[in-house]
């Protein structure tokens, strides 16, 4: 049974207790208001700087592009229309060695009935349908993907993931 | 009623069949202004202007065609047609090595100018 010599009093530190801190504490303070408002004004006048100069930049470059482009555009169209009629000069001589041999078959027309009457000396392109009369179908619809592809043409990354005869079909 | 203005080939008409004031907005996007084949269409109704409905169907008998060809592009078809034959007939003979052309086209290279300078007529 418990008596009163084993039972001891819990009794306050040697000196007391430490003062007890009952005023308002307050973070310790890393920067000052002064010096976080002037790094925000700063940044943003930064940023605002930078998004003028670069816009301004954008402006130009978009200027010099188009520029560049019309200056070109003689040029680029010359290109173009010399492809065109190297094109058809290389059909017409397809044409000509290929049917050679068909009776009353005469270049550029339907058994020499002109596909168009009333022209004179008017041109007027053929169709893709009598454009690609010497090549497979492929390189037909190949063209049609060429009309949409992307401003990037050149070899992409997965160009060896797929064979040839798939790869072909898409860009 | 357009009765007399039947072109006999293709069951057209010259004029609208019932001629009102909405008809002549309704048949614009019906003819080919704008289009490629404009260009013949105008000339087969400047034709059949000059002509009228019965001499036209004579005397312009070249511009309708050379409009249905624009449109139908039959002949440039068979002659398609033909040449792919003959280059398959020429490849089961063996005077080709390969019926048709692999690369010939170039990419881009296929660039017609029905409405360079903005021009259509």
């Amino acid at each position: 049974m418990a008596t009163g010599a084993e039972f001891k009093q819990d009794m306050p530190p040697k000196g007391g207790y430490r003062a007890f801190n009952f005023h308002r504490t307050f973070p310790k303070l890393v920067w000052s208001p002064g010096a976080v408002v002037a790094a925000i004004f700063g940044a943003t006048a930064y940023g605002v700087y930078t998004a003028i100069e670069s816009k301004k930049t954008d402006i130009t470059e978009k200027f010099e592009d188009v520029d560049i482009n019309n200056a070109l555009e003689p040029f680029l169209t010359a290109e173009r229309d010399r492809y065109w009629l190297k094109l058809l000069a290389k059909n017409r001589a397809l044409e000509e060695e290929i049917m050679k041999d068909v009776p009353g078959w005469k270049t550029g027309t339907w058994y020499g009935e002109p596909v168009y009457f009333t022209l004179g000396e008017k041109w007027w392109d053929p169709s893709a349908t009598e454009v690609y009369a010497h090549s497979w179908g492929s390189v037909e619809a190949r063209e049609h993907l060429w009309r949409q592809h992307s401003e990037y043409a050149g070899p992409k990354f997965y160009d060896n993931w797929f064979p040839q005869s798939i790869s072909k079909w898409f860009w | 009623m357009a009765t007399g203005n039947r072109v006999p080939e293709n069951f057209q008409t010259l004029s609208p069949i019932v001629k009102a004031p909405l008809s002549d907005t309704l048949s614009v996007p019906l003819s080919q202004q704008g289009r490629i084949c404009g260009f013949f269409e105008s000339q087969f109704y400047r034709c059949m202007e000059a002509y009228g409905a019965k001499l036209g169907r004579k005397y312009c008998d070249l511009e309708h065609r050379d409009l249905q060809e624009c449109i139908t592009g039959d002949k440039q078809k068979k002659r398609a047609e033909a040449i792919s034959a003959q280059r398959r007939k020429l490849f089961l003979e063996g005077k080709l090595d390969s019926p048709f052309l692999d690369n010939h086209p170039e990419p881009g290279q296929f660039k017609t100018d029905h409405f360079q300078w903005n021009r259509i007529n």
